[in-house]
């Protein structure tokens, strides 16, 4: 080889090795900004909990999670849990005063728009209303973790020996379909 | 002759760094200005070991110019004979550095037995729990109840001992007033002792001393050692619940605060905010600093921190809270008045 390839070769190299190292993404959470926490947030409005419609069936928009796939949003999903003191009515997703949370049973819907809106909301028999309590980006980490707890997303490493029960493995995500279809079509 | 002179340069500045570590902002919070009296044995113990150690280095370095210098004169440097070059290792290198380890090894056992007796039982217990990245602090009585909680602040009266349990909510953290003890980790699932006197008057700064998470360099505590008088008004006063809004836009602040999210993580006695996984605010306006002494007390850093804490201490659990101006005035204005 000539001198001249053999600097072109290693100008290359470099240039794949920097457009490699580009690849490398950031755990860190995305810079929040200062949110709004009004009591009935605009991601709730509009937000339909049950299928039964008089008329024509209108699905629910769809709201994605900001936080869609993602470990650290899991991970403060399982702290905000219990520092809101979800565990309280809900345990770790058994259930106890509140129903469970890793069973197929939604009474109020499994989308995401579905659950931020009971979050948010509150719901009869004793689910307060944490709008405007929580901030929006924490309850979409709640409802994240909520999800996954629920087998529709993804768990990952998050309280995976908590979650180990001896019916069966952990359903692969997004495939199996709630008992009680509410509302969405994203299911 | 430029190599001396830069390094000459060199050994000059750092001997104007020594003299500047010694101004009296840095004694607040330092290992060589001891206020307590572990921390004086302590000292006393490292200040003998930088003087051996000094002495060990200075006679090892002019051993190494004899060397240096004397090699350079003569064509035909002497050489030892084998058995006399044996008697140097021997006793250069090995009865001399036994005596001197001995020496510096009885002081040390000296040092560390004194320091882990333990205080008289009379002694006022405060319980510390250390979270990412505050101090939760708590106030025993004789039956080791708790009578009153504070955050990050730490007072004691001078002079007497005080006993500390240390606890930890997370991770290992390390419980440090570099002017009045040494380290003592709080570990979690494990309870620690340890126990402090302060011999004079004043702030002492502390800080967290092992690596706890992304905050861990700005978890830092106040210790304000008091009269005892001084003590006991301000103890009494931490005992008691908040004080009421005194005027209407201290009650527009509370109402802001019980209305949104700081009451989720927060309380404060004598209103219904009860929330434990946060600092205690019943008497945040008498802190003289916030966020684990950060940042200093007074309205525009409390409205910063509630507008925006990721910006001074990003990852902290404290989420950005968005409010009107005048929301925010009136909520400042009633934690400032929780004296």
């Amino acid at each position: 080889m000539h001198a001249s390839e053999i600097r072109l070769w290693r100008k290359l190299l470099w240039l794949a090795f920097a457009a490699a190292l580009s690849g490398c993404s950031d755990e860190r959470p995305p810079p929040r900004g200062p949110l709004d926490s009004p009591a009935n947030p605009p991601a709730a409005a509009g937000v339909r909990v049950s299928s039964l419609q008089p008329g024509e069936f209108v699905p629910t928009p769809e709201r994605h999670s900001p936080y869609q796939g993602d470990p650290l949003a899991l991970a403060e999903g399982f702290r905000l849990f219990q520092w809101f003191n979800c565990v309280g009515c809900h345990s770790f997703g058994g259930g106890g005063m509140g129903p469970a949370l890793t069973d197929a049973k939604w009474i109020y819907g499994a989308s995401p728009e579905q659950i931020y809106a009971t979050i948010v909301q509150g719901r009869p028999n004793g689910m307060p209303s944490f709008g405007g309590k929580i901030p929006e980006d924490q309850v979409w980490k709640l409802v994240s973790y909520v999800r996954a707890i629920g087998r529709l997303e993804p768990l990952g490493q998050v309280n995976e020996t908590l979650l180990q029960d001896p019916i069966g493995e952990p359903q692969a995500q997004g495939e199996e379909e709630p008992v009680e279809p509410v509302g969405s079509a994203a299911q | 002759m430029n190599a001396c002179i830069r390094k000459l340069g060199g050994i000059a500045a750092c001997g104007f760094a020594l003299l500047a570590m010694s101004c009296s902002e840095v004694d607040r919070q330092s290992v060589l200005t001891p206020k307590g009296p572990q921390a004086q044995l302590i000292a006393n113990l490292t200040w003998a070991m930088i003087a051996v150690g000094a002495v060990v280095f200075a006679a090892v370095a002019v051993l190494v110019l004899m060397a240096v210098l004397r090699g350079r004169r003569s064509a035909h440097p002497r050489l030892l004979e084998s058995h006399q070059a044996w008697r140097v290792v021997l006793a250069g290198g090995v009865i001399a550095p036994i005596i001197v380890l001995f020496v510096l090894l009885v002081g040390s056992a000296v040092v560390d037995r004194k320091n882990v007796t333990p205080p008289p039982g009379s002694a006022m217990t405060i319980e510390v729990i250390g979270h990412r990245w505050w101090w939760e602090v708590h106030y025993l009585d004789e039956r080791q109840n708790r009578v009153a909680v504070t955050a990050n602040e730490i007072h004691i009266p001078v002079t007497e001992p005080v006993r500390f349990i240390l606890k930890s909510v997370d991770v290992i953290h390390s419980f440090w007033i570099p002017n009045l003890h040494g380290k003592t980790d709080l570990i979690p699932g494990r309870t620690n002792v340890s126990w402090l006197a302060a011999s004079e008057p004043g702030v002492f700064r502390g800080q967290c001393a092992e690596f706890c998470g992304l905050q861990h360099a700005n978890m830092g505590l106040e210790v304000v050692a008091q009269s005892r008088e001084e003590f006991s008004t301000w103890l009494h006063r931490q005992q008691s619940p908040a004080a009421e809004p005194m005027d209407a836009e201290a009650r527009e602040g509370m109402q802001v605060f019980l209305a949104g999210p700081c009451m989720m993580c927060h309380s404060i006695r004598g209103t219904p905010a009860h929330g434990r996984v946060a600092p205690d605010l019943t008497h945040v306006g008498g802190r003289r600093r916030l966020a684990a002494a950060l940042i200093p007390n007074n309205r525009g850093h409390l409205a910063a921190w509630i507008t925006d804490a990721q910006r001074i201490k990003p990852g902290a659990a404290m989420p950005p809270i968005s409010l009107e101006p005048r929301q925010l005035r009136a909520l400042v204005h009633y934690l400032e008045g929780l004296e």
